[in-house]
């Protein structure tokens, strides 16, 4: 039976790698149509007004006063921290259990990461645990979405207010969410999304940051063009973080995919709830139903029932060309850094990270590929124990 | 004025061409991390310029970030005080304090013999700029880091493609970065490349850019987002298909301008004969009676990548004031034109300059 699997030299389920990534594929023409008039004046590089376009249209997706495209979500990042922290002041808050680069974002800055744990519920970032870092040298909170759902939005506003601190939100895989109704991205002091192709929203690469605050729209918008403000003045340091109007058209494109793109994620998402539910080590890590949500990503947790753990599983699954991740895989407070770091009391993070992984969604998978994913998954928990025994033969051989 | 004559050359390919190239992504449904269009862009440019690596990256302000981190210095950064006030941010964003070197007289490049003689025992690298004609002694600064033990670092964005005393730039100093921004003849909308022979600061550079593409591991201090678009790689390929004629093109468009302007009074090229894309016009404005301050903005808008040197020479620091360069008649009376100037666009430039002359 084990022969079934790649892992002992067979044909994989997929020729082609099923991944994680959403890799949203707009209408050609769409794409096209947006950027020949800029292409034809020889204008893609500098703000412009197809730029301007797509900033006034997330800004009114999100609910948010303003909205400045960026050429990439790390760069957005960057800046908007830059202008918000509290100056002369060295640490960021910022959960141990999220995207790998975050504690880099900081090094940038020369900050310190300073961090935090996450709630069990939510997985994201902890007011109380946010509360409990706070210290003199506290320069700002930043606080990312987690894949699937929210933070405790309200408790971190309450905090950050309590202590007069700068909160940034990082949204990008809450694109599509709204909390009591509102939408994200006029949440906090701003909120930065990325529209790398894998994201949401697929502008090839680039991001943008949404915020209420006019002063801070206005230095952001400086800062990614050298610092230079609208009357030509140096105001801030910058550099050269602007989108470019390529990456602005196919953002636009995507855009008028959206619709199309929940009803797709929603039918992939209900596939794997009803297929998942033949596999009893998977639980499904489920959507708040009643809020507008993406329905993007597939996170599922290994139960006490499933017979691997989840290297084994990523091994397996991946050789599938089943391109399967981990979870915020390690936490940042175990990764070595050259650069300093504070490490918080971080309890839940260690409790949750060996056992979550992601499973392929996006564009790229279909309903039958879910129904193989399915399919493989329950093969590896009904024939574990003639598995486990081909594994020792194979790695004897 | 004939058709030609409106179409900017240097800038991009005709929108068939593109559209050629956007199909060609749309199959592939590859959009970034290091895409075909990319690798094959590299490989390209390192066959065309003779360099062993060669590393695309989101733009040239990022590449210079990243490099700097690549380098692995700690010291301080000698740059020339007339440069765009996004060299020295580059230097301050890697952590590193940016010293400013004299230009030499009437030009704006390094001067050697101010590394030679004041030079500070923190510093640790040196960054050359070959820009709008003007070209830094080379060999002079290859010999002096090579002596003191300091890295080098050129930035030659309108020397693509050309040499320097029979050898390609991309090969100078420990590494070489242009601008592929579309101001200059590699078009990518924007984008820039990182060209080095060394192989561990190769490694460093694509571990740093992204963890797609970075080939070998090795240590690095952080990552940055340094990523280069396929839309940005197609449209760079493009470029270098045509190269040559686009090349041959905007020179022999500087010699028509050239000698246009030996007639009026009070303009001329400077360098006339350099090979570089882009170029300065050096003005004597008691002859030509005009304020600059009061043609600034209608240059722009004749082409938006005219260059009025506005930002070249300011500190990065409160209150970002422009350093002054009074003796420096090259800094304070010139306007660089890039490299996508047309000849209607360039007449419009001579009219704005000569209008009081002409009026009178």
């Amino acid at each position: 039976m084990y022969q079934k699997l790649a892992f002992f030299g067979n044909s994989p389920a997929f020729e082609k790698p099923k991944s994680t990534s959403n890799l949203i594929k707009p209408d050609m023409d769409k794409f096209l149509s947006y950027i020949k008039p800029y292409y034809d004046n020889e204008d893609l590089a500098e703000d412009n007004l197809l730029i301007q376009k797509l900033e006034n249209r997330l800004a009114t997706i999100h609910g948010s006063k303003y909205c400045i495209a960026v050429c990439n979500g790390l760069w957005g990042l960057v800046l908007a921290i830059n202008e918000l922290k509290i100056k002369n002041k060295t640490e960021i808050i910022m959960p141990s259990l999220t995207y790998r680069r975050m504690a880099d974002i900081a090094a940038w800055l020369k900050m310190i990461p300073h961090f935090c744990d996450v709630e069990i519920k939510t997985f994201g970032i902890s007011p109380r645990s946010v509360e409990n870092c706070i210290n003199d040298n506290t320069a700002l909170i930043l606080a990312p979405h987690p894949i699937v759902n929210l933070c405790d939005i309200e408790g971190l506003l309450n905090v950050a207010k309590k202590h007069n601190l700068p909160i940034l939100f990082d949204s990008v895989e809450a694109s599509y969410a709204c909390f009591k109704g509102k939408p994200i991205g006029s949440f906090g002091d701003a909120e930065v999304f990325s529209v790398h192709a894998s994201k949401f929203l697929n502008g090839f690469e680039g991001g943008y940051i949404t915020t209420n605050n006019l002063d801070l729209a206005k230095r952001i918008k400086a800062a990614r063009n050298f610092g230079i403000n609208h009357n030509q003045n140096v105001i801030t340091l910058g550099i050269n973080g602007k989108m470019i109007s390529p990456h602005a058209a196919m953002t636009m494109a995507c855009l008028d995919l959206l619709d199309n793109q929940i009803e797709k994620n929603k039918e992939r998402f209900y596939r794997y709830k009803e297929l998942l539910k033949k596999v009893k080590g998977i639980d499904l890590v489920e959507y708040n139903l009643v809020e507008r949500r993406s329905f993007k990503n597939i996170l599922v947790k290994l139960n006490n029932f499933w017979p691997y753990n989840r290297e084994e599983t990523l091994v397996f699954l991946q050789k599938e060309n089943m391109v399967v991740r981990p979870y915020y895989y390690p936490p940042l407070h175990k990764k070595k850094a050259i650069y300093p770091t504070i490490i918080g009391e971080i309890k839940n993070a260690e409790l949750l990270m060996n056992d979550f992984m992601l499973l392929p969604c996006g564009e790229f998978v279909s309903l039958e590929d879910i129904e193989t994913i399915v399919e493989y998954l329950i093969y590896l928990e009904n024939n574990f124990i003639s598995i486990k025994e081909a594994i020792d033969i194979f790695n004897n051989a | 004025m004939s058709s030609n004559n409106l179409k900017k050359v240097g800038s991009l390919p005709s929108w068939k061409e593109f559209e050629g190239m956007v199909e060609g992504i749309w199959e592939r449904e590859y959009y970034t991390n290091h895409g075909p269009l990319v690798s094959s862009l590299e490989a390209r440019v390192g066959g065309l310029l003779g360099v062993k690596h060669v590393i695309c990256m989101t733009n040239s302000s990022i590449a210079l970030m990243i490099a700097l981190k690549a380098l692995g210095i700690n010291g301080e950064v000698v740059l020339p005080s007339f440069s765009h006030i996004n060299i020295a941010q580059s230097v301050k964003w890697a952590g590193l304090e940016a010293e400013f070197c004299d230009v030499k007289n009437n030009s704006f490049d390094i001067d050697p013999n101010e590394i030679i003689n004041k030079r500070n025992k923190d510093v640790e690298l040196i960054i050359a700029i070959n820009d709008y004609g003007v070209i830094s002694e080379i060999d002079k600064l290859e010999e002096v880091t090579a002596q003191q033990k300091l890295k080098l670092l050129f930035i030659s964005n309108p020397f693509f493609g050309e040499e320097y005393k029979g050898k390609k730039f991309g090969s100078f100093g420990d590494l070489e970065v242009f601008s592929f921004h579309e101001s200059q003849l590699i078009n990518g909308a924007d984008g820039a490349c990182v060209c080095t022979s060394d192989d561990l600061l190769a490694s460093r550079l694509r571990n740093i850019r992204s963890s797609y593409g970075a080939g070998k591991q090795v240590p690095i201090p952080y990552t940055g987002n340094g990523r280069m678009s396929e839309i940005q790689a197609g449209l760079s390929l493009l470029s270098l298909d045509n190269l040559e004629n686009k090349r041959n093109e905007v020179l022999k468009r500087k010699n028509e301008f050239t000698e246009f302007i030996e007639k009026i009074n009070g303009v001329s090229i400077y360098n006339p004969t350099s090979v570089s894309s882009n170029f300065i016009l050096e003005l004597d404005t008691i002859k030509l009676d005009i304020n600059f301050k009061d043609i600034e903005f209608k240059l722009k808008l004749i082409n938006k990548h005219i260059e009025l040197f506005k930002f070249h020479g300011a500190e990065i620091y409160p209150p970002f004031k422009r350093k002054d360069f009074s003796t420096n008649s090259l800094v304070n009376n010139t306007i660089g034109l890039p490299s996508n100037i047309t000849s209607k666009e360039f007449h419009d430039v001579i009219s704005i300059l000569t209008q009081k002359n002409q009026a009178n």
